[in-house]
């Protein structure tokens, strides 16, 4: 309890001493002294007396001024519980690094030969700045919004201004004011260390922030004073003067909403509330006794505001903010709750019926693309599935799980990632006539192992807006110096890149290979980068010209949800390639049978079925991709993109060419 | 655990980060024997030589990883093989060596102790955070292969520095692993190497003494390191001209290993503890690891060669406590330290290539780096308690490789031992990894010193701004 105690002393007593605060006594007898000073030259023979009018006990015991005491006091108390709660500056700021890192894909220094000094006053300007925009803002929002407005009123009730009228606020608006400062602080912050490094300092006088410093130094405390101070119409264009926010708290009607600024009136100008001070002092400070009719009392000053606001919230929700609430009646809103609980029931009863039969798929390939399959398998055989998705790992899981691995099924993509699985002894050898006769032997492994249920067509897509690039029509075509600066490509290191070189390789040998990637790699506009998806964004964005992709992002693209998606699809059209010779490489989508699997006859009745018509124009119908199953037709979709031939080439063949491919790869720095 | 030993535990803590060092001169040495009916000559019980030739055997491999020219690998495999998994005679001390003043008396690791390899005292566990389930033994061995096969021990394709690997791996899988998961755990035990027998016929220390001595031999550090700062410790390591003076106990103008040189584990803990002596973080790990080992001898010369009481065992194991929690913490300040190198090499490497400049210099920090971070991260998880989560994390965010600057990454190696690389995640996802490495050794680990801080800045500077804890208005 003494802590307590001692900890909320601490609380009231220390602004008066940090030089960080409005309030320390220094910037106090500055203010005091501005005062005398400024009275000496406007009232030479006056100037006592009027600093005794300014300051003396009928504005510092008056009963506005008891008021500010008193919510001063209490407001420390119930501060010191709310806002170590809320956020922190540096949470807010590292959420912001950290999307920093993301938004722009890495971090580089900027302005490196900088002096710290330079960057200290960078930082220091741009965080007064922005903090004193936030501030305005704030400001205009509490008066301008009604619910806002019944918190900030407590402040405008004050009918003598004193230094500590600053302090006379509503726990509400200290809690808005304190979020506004920390999350302009710690974006300044983040933005200013992601971009220069522990360069970013503040520059200080005595601790406090320098700009702040001079501001307070200066007299700000004399805003919240009946001394009449004005800067003269040109400087109150920039500066507020203590005038102009006594102007602030004027109730004559010509001041409402005026002078909302802190340090700086350049807002207020340019937001149409600028009012210069002139030469007319305002005669009372304070709200109309209509708007508050006791504005002293404790009552007003902490519960009226809570009701007024509530009342304020309540005639929103009639005008329609809150709808839902007033919709459904009681009947129906007990007999949704009721259909719903049925629903659960009913499932719960269902699915504990179908349990008996389960299969456990583990699948790179994500689950949006994978559960049609599995919807359509489990309405066909009653079988329960259960998927364990992770895009990397699950071989590694696998292996790791060994004999009680509770995996039937693989699923995954390229036979880079195929061939991981047969590599390490993960997969089962199946023996299924089925398989045998839907999926061609070059799509398979020999040794039965892994099996390819889809293709997918590495094509070549080309900009709209050129005419040249239509000539194109090998992958060979990509290395000729003609298209220097004009090609966009995922790294070579991918699986979909690095099979294609394997291909190349069985196609023209290693030597060909290299010197074909090196000049791909010669002709390319950007570090190779992102996904296929953002190679046809490159195209649209008139980065490049030609890129290699695989055809079924065209199609989500050119179906995507997203209209801007669609327009990187409008801006390209696909070639494929190699129809003259080779055919267009494709790599495929495939499985196979854990080794460890528990359900083996499951197992291979799914991998069967995901070969039979009904599964394989799911392919093509969810991803666009083309079926292995040779008895089953080409979507009309994908058929409108254009037919071609297909590289024969074995699949398990660019499995053995990879390593060599990677090197290729590796040397040209693709 | 119980109440006594946890208040046990946090008193001793107490104590020892509020001694100063130099309030403390005791010397690890000249313990008398209190083996009950010894016969021999010895005066003293102290003996841990098997596990500074292991300490000579460590820095003499890492010696060897670096070393290779592509040239005849089958030949520097065979050599670095003698130093890991074999135990024969006349095998040189490659490192550390005499430099200049620094005159170390011992050249061969048989001078030191015969019959000593690292394979044997190597973690037998999987290690999870590479591919293919390999045990410790598995994965030096594997690495040594790889290594021979470079020239100076780093595979710039893959992004693999070898000698930093296998250094920082082993300096857990052997020592770490020795210590926290043998030597204070299951030796503890009231039935494992009794007191009141020796260690073994005719010897002149008991069982539980002589395993004491051990773990305090793996921890690598002078025996007069009390007497010492953290900086003078350090510099020991580093062989500098000046540090002789404060190495050499016995004055005889040579640093004997066996007694006065530092070696891994001290020295990171040393480092530390200099790095940030003077800063509001200080740390204390080298004196609180070698101060706890100080008073559990004593404990156990007091005990004069009589079975331990289970009060004594408890107050035994409460100093265990502090050293496996300090060494665990030296441990997670290094992964901190490292994964701030990476960082910081990654942010050089982006500015250099988006000005298209030479990256080859920095690359090969980063390799290097990126080699300590990993071992650091592995040695972390060789501990007696299973991290979980916390190691899932860690080497999902890590990775089995670096992401190269051709945004390609190891994912995998085949049955073959060939490295699978795929397209790795976004260059930015990947230095954001790197930060919340940092964020988890400090959540998880507590670590203070905290070197390389990515997000330290931002602290600071959010702390520079002031408090918002008071409502003020306009």
């Amino acid at each position: 309890m003494d802590d307590v105690l001692y900890s909320y002393m601490e609380q009231v007593i220390a602004p008066f001493w940090n030089p960080e605060k409005r309030v320390f006594l220094g910037y106090l007898a500055a203010a005091l002294l501005l005062a005398a000073l400024f009275y000496s030259l406007t009232a030479p023979g006056n100037w006592r007396r009027a600093l005794a009018d300014a300051f003396g006990r009928r504005i510092w015991w008056s009963s506005s001024a008891k008021a500010d005491y008193k919510v001063l006091l209490i407001n420390q108390a119930v501060l010191m519980g709310v806002m170590p709660r809320l956020l922190s500056k540096l949470a807010v700021a590292t959420v912001i690094f950290e999307a920093l890192h993301i938004w722009m894909d890495g971090r580089t220094l900027i302005w490196p030969d900088a002096p710290v000094w330079a960057v200290g006053t960078l930082f220091t300007l741009t965080l007064f700045l922005l903090d004193d925009l936030a501030k305005y803002l704030t400001h205009r929002a509490l008066h301008r919004w009604p619910l806002l407005w019944c918190f900030h009123k407590v402040h405008h009730s004050a009918e003598t201004l004193t230094p500590l009228t600053v302090y006379r606020t509503h726990p509400v608006e200290g809690v808005i004011f304190a979020l506004r400062g920390i999350l302009v602080q710690g974006a300044v912050v983040a933005i200013f260390i992601y971009f220069f490094g522990d360069r970013a300092e503040l520059v200080t006088i005595l601790g406090a922030n320098a700009v702040l410093f001079i501001f307070n130094a200066a007299g700000s405390n004399l805003r919240h004073s009946h001394v009449w101070i004005s800067y003269g119409r040109w400087i109150e264009r920039l500066l507020i003067s203590p005038a102009q926010h006594q102007i602030h708290h004027s109730i004559a009607p010509e001041h409402y909403d005026k002078n909302f600024g802190a340090v700086l009136a350049i807002w207020d100008w340019v937001g149409g509330s600028l009012c210069l001070a002139g030469r007319r002092k305002p005669v009372s400070f304070g709200v109309t006794e209509e708007e508050a009719p006791t504005p002293h009392a404790l009552r007003s000053l902490y519960i009226t505001p809570v009701f007024e606001a509530a009342h304020c919230a309540r005639r929103s929700a009639r005008k329609g903010l809150f709808l839902m609430s007033s919709i459904l009646s009681t009947a129906l809103r007990r007999t949704v709750a009721g259909g719903l609980m049925f629903l659960v029931l009913v499932l719960t009863t269902a699915g504990y019926a179908f349990s008996q039969q389960e299969l456990n798929i583990y699948s790179h390939r994500q689950p949006f693309l994978i559960q049609p399959f599995i919807d359509a398998y489990t309405e066909q055989t009653g079988t329960k599935v259960n998927i364990v998705y992770a895009s990397r790992g699950l071989a590694q899981r696998l292996q790791a799980e060994g004999e009680s691995s509770p995996a039937d099924v693989i699923l995954t993509v390229d036979i880079g990632r195929l061939h991981v699985y047969a590599d390490k002894n993960l997969l089962s050898a199946v023996d299924s006539p089925v398989l045998t006769k839907n999926i061609p032997a070059h799509l398979r492994d020999p040794k039965n192992h892994w099996f390819a249920f889809s293709k997918r067509a590495r094509v070549i897509a080309v900009s709209k807006d050129v005419e040249d690039v239509r000539k194109i029509s090998r992958y060979e075509d990509l290395s000729d110096p003609q298209w220097e600066g004009r090609i966009c490509s995922r790294p070579g290191s991918h699986v979909y890149n690095r099979a294609l070189v394997a291909s190349m390789i069985e196609a023209n040998g290693a030597d060909g290979a290299e010197k074909w990637a090196l000049g791909v790699v010669q002709n390319l506009a950007q570090r190779p980068q992102g996904n296929d998806r953002a190679q046809v964004r490159a195209i649209f964005q008139g980065v490049c010209d030609i890129a290699i992709i695989n055809n079924y992002y065209f199609g989500k693209l050119k179906f995507s949800d997203k209209p801007s998606q669609r327009e990187w699809a409008d801006a390209v059209t696909l070639i494929f390639p190699n129809q003259q010779d080779r055919g267009t490489h494709i790599n495929i989508s495939g499985g196979g049978v854990a080794k460890h699997s528990r359900n083996k006859a499951e197992a291979v009745r799914f991998l069967e079925f995901l070969t039979s018509s009904e599964a394989q124009r799911l392919y093509g119908a969810i991803n666009f991709e083309y079926p292995v199953n040779p008895a089953v037709d080409i979507p009309d979709e994908l058929r409108s993109w254009g037919t071609f031939k297909e590289d024969q080439m074995p699949i398990a063949r660019i499995a053995d060419l990879a390593p060599q491919a990677q090197m290729i790869i590796d040397r040209v720095r693709w | 655990m119980r109440r006594s030993s946890i208040l046990a535990t946090t008193m001793l803590t107490a104590l020892v980060f509020s001694l100063p060092a130099a309030a403390d001169d005791r010397v690890y040495a000249d313990f008398p024997v209190t083996v009950k009916g010894y016969t021999g000559s010895k005066t003293s019980s102290v003996s841990y030589s098997g596990q500074i030739a292991r300490h000579a055997l460590h820095d003499s491999l890492k010696k060897l990883a670096g070393s290779g020219d592509g040239s005849s690998p089958e030949d520097l495999k065979t050599r670095m093989m003698a130093y890991f998994a074999k135990s024969d005679a006349g095998r040189d001390i490659l490192a550390p060596k005499s430099k200049g003043p620094f005159v170390i008396k011992q050249s061969k690791i048989d001078e030191i102790s015969k019959k000593k390899n690292l394979a044997g005292k190597t973690t037998k566990a999987t290690v999870t955070g590479m591919p293919n389930n390999m045990t410790g033994p598995e994965l030096v061995e594997f690495w040594i292969d790889k290594a021979a096969q470079t020239k100076g021990g780093v595979d710039l394709a893959n992004g693999y520095d070898y000698s930093q690997l296998i250094s920082k791996f082993v300096m857990g899988a052997v020592s770490y692993n020795q210590v926290v998961d043998g030597y204070l755990d299951e030796y503890l035990g009231p039935d494992k190497k009794p007191n009141d027998k020796p260690y073994r016929d005719g010897a002149a220390y008991t069982g539980k003494e002589h395993a004491w001595d051990e773990a305090f031999g793996y921890f690598g550090t002078p025996a007069h390191t009390m007497q010492l700062t953290a900086r003078q410790v350090y510099d020991i390591s580093k062989r500098k001209g000046d540090a002789l003076a404060a190495a050499d106990l016995n004055k005889d103008g040579k640093v004997d290993l066996k007694t006065e040189m530092t070696f891994g584990p001290a020295y990171y803990a040393a480092g530390f503890d200099a790095s940030v002596y003077d800063k509001g973080n200080a740390t204390n790990y080298l004196h609180a690891i070698t101060g706890a080992f100080l008073d559990g001898r004593h404990l156990l010369t007091d005990a004069n060669g009589e079975k331990l009481t289970a009060a004594q065992r408890e107050q035994l194991r409460a100093y265990a406590k502090v050293i496996g929690k300090n060494w665990e913490k030296v441990l997670a300040e290094a992964v901190f330290k490292y994964a701030g190198s990476v960082y910081k090499d990654m942010v050089k490497l982006q500015t250099i290539m988006e000005a298209n400049g030479d990256t080859a210099k920095v690359e090969r920090n980063y390799i290097k780096h990126w080699g300590e971070l990993k071992g650091f991260s592995l040695a972390l998880q060789t501990g007696k308690d299973n991290l979980g989560e916390t190691a899932t994390r860690l080497n999902r965010m890590i990775g089995y490789g670096p992401l190269l600057t051709n945004a390609s990454q190891v994912v995998d190696i085949d049955n073959s031992g060939n490295y699978v690389r795929d397209q790795g995640s976004p260059w930015g996802e990947y230095m954001l990894h790197m930060a919340k490495v940092q964020q988890l050794m400090i959540d998880k680990f507590g670590v203070q010193a905290r070197n390389n801080d990515v997000t330290g800045g931002m602290a600071e500077l959010t702390k520079s701004l002031g408090g918002t804890n008071s409502a003020e208005n306009d």
